[in-house]
């Protein structure tokens, strides 16, 4: 037995408000877990995240081997967590390490030079589509949902029809 | 014979004619049963069946059809299984199961049935195991250990386990003896254990064993043996060592008898009378106290307790994360017997609110307020709070399945079903058409009743004791200072000289860095005017030093010589005043309690704080306890929890009484703040520093300011693992508070810990340094705020504070400087739309009104939270994409959604942009996780 993850999230924004509390809620976590080697490294974003938590659930930043160590070690077993990254990549990079999940929340991933739209918050580059790709040749279903009480529509689909699949 | 006597009659025969177990089988007979044997109507059996069930000899089996067995048959056969008030049962055999003990497995070891065996309790159990098995016959043990540890139960798992190592014949005897039960009668005490002849004393019309006598072969187990006179104490210790005793009124000590004598004791190890208990009896176990168990064990006692209660009422129960939180949080002096009484009384409560349903439902709110303590206690050790919520998720359901006895006498097995009187005594209400919420009330009082009025007999009243605060050494130490100052000058001291004494060694012992400091001049004199005292004082000094093996700075022979001077004067006058306010019902008064009784009447008052009483009414009383207790010097208030702290400057103008509030109150502080102001004669702001800043420089910095610094450059450091990353950001956010705060020039360096210390003394030589924010605290006395606080919030307060310790002057004016670079560094990257800058400003703005709406104070953490999120909440707005909000919006919420909604005019009124009553849902939600209680009593006073 591993931990039971109890959600996946791709945001950009990470954790922030109360869209995170509302997901916690919603799906019972006890821990919410931040996965980020660029946060991670950031001490005063690290501190500023942990701080700004929902009240009640503890919160980690780790970083992405970090993530996978204590996946595949039993003594965090007990843990219901949610993950959350900031991009498609890193979601990747953590699923290829053992981390075993049936479909993946994609929240909003912010729009810069790299990227372009393809819902109305969510941006992509080439890397991003690479590893949605990769997600959607291993059956792993690509859920757009803002809060957990939304429809679901599949990323799969707008990618398509924005051609970039 | 009546027609009522020959039913009992031969009810009774018939039932005594079946075995036990097919008696548990059979349960009882019908009427129709006994109606052919009478030779009577079935009618008039049943008639007189009901009669005998009315006058308590029969009860009642509630099956189709009706059973009745008589009460002393049962009685006889399965003890004290109904209660004498309890009539009617529906089913004997449920009842019996219920309540029998596990079947010990023959091939297991009985001591793995204990929690905690492998845990805590391993190294206790090794030890039992031994004393057990050591040839011939086992090693006579002592169990020390406090109220409610586990003593009793863990002596009959000794027994156990001698009968499974084979020591110990299956059937041989365990008696349990507690010496307190006779202990206004030693020679009945004596004549118990040892039994005495006709004629011994009067009375005494025949022979009679002693327990020794019927414990042969097996194990004694004299519980609270402290109790034991001395006569009998040396009986006890000739009978272990010879095996031979005698009977009260006997000569010679004749008789002998095979005895594992297992002793048991509250008492404190090292008291007087243990003394010579552990000399003779060889083995000594210590139980843990229900603090010193691991975090896991305790949990795991928790479920076990409340699957025993699930058991009894047939039931299973749904038990919230906080309840299990707040039940572990509220267990004191009485350890596990607490809890057990403490999980009983809450069982009762939620089986009688959920009588209905499939499932009892155990929820914070329906917890007594102690217990509601016993939760916010829990949430401040946040190791603690973590583990517990890592073994158990947010709702736990327990069932009666798998809980086993582990012993069948328990005296804190209540003595009565419970749960039967409360479905009576409910169901009897209900049929008078009693309000729901009125029969409620009135069950819960009596079930409190029962199992106070219970428990009292069985455990013992607290004794809070100096012993609890400070170390052992340190008592011993400070009585042996006491005898030498009376006998030096020639005086006596009180035992709250010797309270002082201890506390503050305990005091110094604790403080990190011990640093030499030399005398204050204000102090000086003293020396010539109480020589005597002073030259006592030095005596003091190289005894502790050579006890404790520390070295003692001149200036706490200072503060000793102090002591003795003013040991004798107490008067009140013109000293600071003491306010201790927390919340809870009697938390503050406690600790004042605790004070005076310590340390004497001192001026020094309890705000109490329920959490259901306004915070505007707390508020005038605390004005007007200031008022009361103010002596001229100004008052001290000591407050558990951030809102009262920030009231500081409105209790000062309405009372018009200097005033310093610290957020941080223990019983520790509060004996220091007394300490200070009633015999070192400290003025307000010299307590506040010190107990603020627990520096032993601190309080003489502040009386002598130091000159030799005046003229150099003020700097703060700013402290990370590089000195670059998170060093210059802290460097970049400070910068423009303390523009704002001050004009004088402030130099901040941002610093490296490579190296610290040194590079820090070289600073030093140039730089006055205020304070220090960051990773890793230097070796400086300068107060220091470490990321985490600083991001809190309370960053501010403390460089505000250093600031005006170095006498600098401050702008008026706040500055929110920091948090609106915490605010900035989360949300720059992040916004697609939004100007971060513009949107901070406005959002800043809506924070301040609804702190102003709501009546609470935010912390920058929260202030953060709500930044963030409704910064993202406007870019959503600008999209159209704003979310959906599905859950239920109750009255309550609408009426918070009208103060979040007026609060966010200001929003509308700067960015023209507003937001949909959805999103503010979420708002009003983030509000209501952070200050759910507060919001709760405000809106209740509301309606």
């Amino acid at each position: 037995m591993t931990m039971d993850v109890r959600l996946l999230r791709i945001d950009s924004r990470l954790l922030h408000g109360q869209v995170t509390t509302n997901w916690a809620k919603a799906i019972h976590v006890n821990r919410i877990l931040v996965v980020s080697d660029r946060v991670a490294r950031d001490l005063t974003r690290k501190t500023l995240i942990v701080q700004a938590a929902p009240p009640g659930i503890r919160t980690h930043v780790v970083t992405l081997e970090k993530m996978i160590r204590i996946y595949h070690d039993p003594r965090f077993n007990v843990l219901k967590p949610m993950i959350l990254v900031e991009n498609a990549v890193d979601a990747r990079c953590i699923v290829e390490g053992g981390i075993r999940v049936d479909s993946i929340n994609i929240g909003a991933i912010s729009f810069d030079n790299t990227r372009v739209m393809v819902t109305d918050a969510i941006a992509v580059n080439a890397a991003d589509v690479e590893a949605f790709k990769w997600f959607h040749d291993h059956g792993i279903k690509l859920d757009v949902r803002k809060v957990s009480n939304d429809s679901s529509k599949n990323l799969w689909k707008a990618l398509s029809e924005k051609g970039l699949v | 014979m009546k027609r009522i006597d020959r039913v009992y009659q031969l009810l009774e025969e018939k039932c005594d004619a079946l075995t036990k177990a097919q008696l548990l089988e059979e349960e009882g007979f019908s009427a129709n049963d006994l109606a052919d044997d009478l030779d009577m109507l079935r009618n008039n059996v049943s008639l007189e069946l009901n009669n005998l069930v009315r006058i308590g000899k029969v009860i009642k089996i509630k099956k189709r059809p009706v059973l009745y067995i008589p009460r002393d048959t049962v009685q006889k056969n399965y003890g004290n299984l109904v209660d004498h008030i309890i009539l009617d049962i529906s089913s004997l055999k449920d009842l019996y199961l219920g309540r029998e003990k596990a079947t010990i497995n023959e091939n297991e070891d009985p001591f793995n049935l204990m929690i905690g065996a492998d845990g805590s309790l391993k190294k206790i159990v090794s030890q039992a195991k031994a004393a057990v098995v050591y040839p011939p016959r086992g090693l006579h043990t002592l169990i020390l250990g406090p109220t409610g540890s586990g003593k009793t139960l863990f002596a009959h798992m000794m027994h156990n386990y001698a009968k499974y190592m084979e020591r110990m014949d299956k059937d041989s005897p365990f008696i349990v003896f507690n010496c307190a039960d006779y202990y206004n009668n030693p020679q009945l005490l004596i004549s118990q254990i040892f039994g005495h002849t006709k004629g011994a004393f009067t009375g005494a019309d025949r022979d009679k064993k002693g327990l020794v006598e019927k414990a042969d072969g097996g194990m004694l187990f004299l519980d609270e043996v402290h109790r034991l006179p001395p006569e009998g104490q040396e009986m006890i210790f000739y009978f272990m060592d010879t095996g031979r005793y005698n009977r009260l009124g006997e000569t010679e000590k004749r008789r002998e008898s095979k005895v594992l004598i297992i002793a048991a004791t509250t008492e404190d190890p090292s008291s007087s009378f243990l003394n010579t208990f552990l000399r003779r009896i060889p083995i000594t176990i210590t139980m843990p106290s229900f603090h010193e168990r691991h975090t896991k064990e305790k949990i795991e006692l928790t479920k076990y307790l409340l699957s025993k209660e699930a058991k009894r009422i047939h039931k299973g129960i749904k038990v919230n994360e906080d309840v299990i939180k707040a039940l572990i949080g509220s267990v004191t002096f009485g350890n596990v017997g607490q809890l057990k009484s403490n999980i009983q009384f809450v069982c009762a409560q939620g089986f009688l609110e959920s009588m209905e349903s499939d499932y009892v439902n155990l929820y914070v709110k329906m917890l007594p307020q102690e217990m509601k303590e016993g939760l916010s206690l829990i949430s401040r050790n946040v190791k603690e709070n973590e583990e517990i919520s890592n073994y158990v998720g947010k709702v736990t359901v327990i069932t009666g399945e798998g809980s086993k006895e582990l012993v069948d006498d328990d005296v804190y097995e209540l003595p009565f079903d419970m749960y039967k009187i409360i479905q009576d005594k409910s169901n009897l209400l209900k049929q008078e058409n009693v309000d729901p919420a009125e029969i409620n009330r009135f069950v819960a009082t009596d079930i409190k009743l029962h199992i106070k009025c219970f428990y009292q007999q069985v455990t013992k009243s607290p004794n809070m004791k100096l012993a609890k605060l400070v170390d052992k050494r340190v008592m011993n130490l400070s009585e042996e200072l006491r005898s030498l100052a009376e006998s030096m000058l020639n005086k006596t001291f009180n035992d709250k000289f010797l309270y002082f004494l201890s506390l503050h060694i305990d005091g110094y012992l604790k403080r990190k860095n011990r640093t030499k400091l030399t005398a204050p001049p204000s102090h000086g004199r003293l020396i010539e005017e109480s020589e005597i005292e002073y030259q006592v004082a030095l005596k003091m000094k190289e005894m502790i030093e050579e006890k404790l093996n520390v070295s003692l700075p001149k200036i706490e022979v200072m503060y000793l010589a102090i002591l003795l001077v003013s040991a004798n004067e107490l008067n009140q006058k013109g000293k600071v005043g003491i306010i201790v306010a927390t919340h809870g019902n009697s938390t503050a008064s406690s600790m004042v309690n605790v004070t005076k009784e310590l340390l004497g009447d001192y001026n020094i008052m309890a705000v109490d704080m329920p959490l259901d009483i306004s915070f505007k009414v707390i508020l005038e009383e605390i004005v007007a306890a200031v008022k009361k207790i103010d002596r001229g010097e100004g008052v001290l208030m000591l407050v558990d929890m951030g809102s009262l702290y920030y009231f500081e400057d409105k209790i000062r103008e309405q009372a018009g009484i200097p005033v310093k509030a610290i957020d941080m109150v223990s019983t520790p502080m509060v004996l220091d703040a007394v300490r200070k102001a009633n015999f070192l004669d400290m003025d307000l702001n010299a307590i506040y520093n010190s107990l603020k800043n627990p520096d032993p420089g601190a309080e003489n910095v502040l009386k002598s300011p130091n000159s030799e610094h005046k003229d150099k450059p003020k700097a703060i450091l700013t402290i990370c693992s590089s000195g670059e990353g998170t060093a210059k950001k802290i460097e970049e956010m400070i910068k423009t508070f303390i523009g704002d705060v001050t004009e004088e020039t402030i130099k901040i360096i941002p610093m490296s810990i490579i190296n610290l210390n040194q590079n820090v003394q070289e600073l030093q030589k140039k730089y006055t340094i205020l304070c220090s924010i960051g990773v890793t605290k230097p070796k400086i006395r300068a107060p220091f705020i470490s990321l985490e606080h600083f991001i809190e919030g309370e960053g501010q307060k403390i460089i505000e504070q250093a600031i005006v310790n170095k006498h600098l002057r401050i702008n008026n004016g706040q500055s929110d400087a920091i948090i609106r670079g915490l605010c900035e560094d989360s949300l720059k990257m992040m916004l697609t739309y939004l100007n971060p800058y513009r949107a901070i400003t406005t959002l800043l703005h809506f924070c301040e009104s609804l702190q102003k709406e709501w009546e609470v104070h935010f912390k920058n953490t929260m202030t953060l939270r709500i930044v963030v999120h409704c910064a993202f909440a406007l870019e959503r707005t600008i999209t159209n994409e704003n979310l959906q909000y599905k859950e239920p919006i109750t009255d309550e919420k609408r009426k918070l959604l009208g103060k979040v909604k007026k609060a966010s005019a200001v929003i509308e009124k700067e960015m023209n942009l507003t937001l949909p009553d959805e999103e503010l849902c979420y708002v009003v939600d983030l509000l209501q996780d952070e200050f759910s209680d507060p919001l709760e009593t405000q809106s209740r006073v509301l309606r």
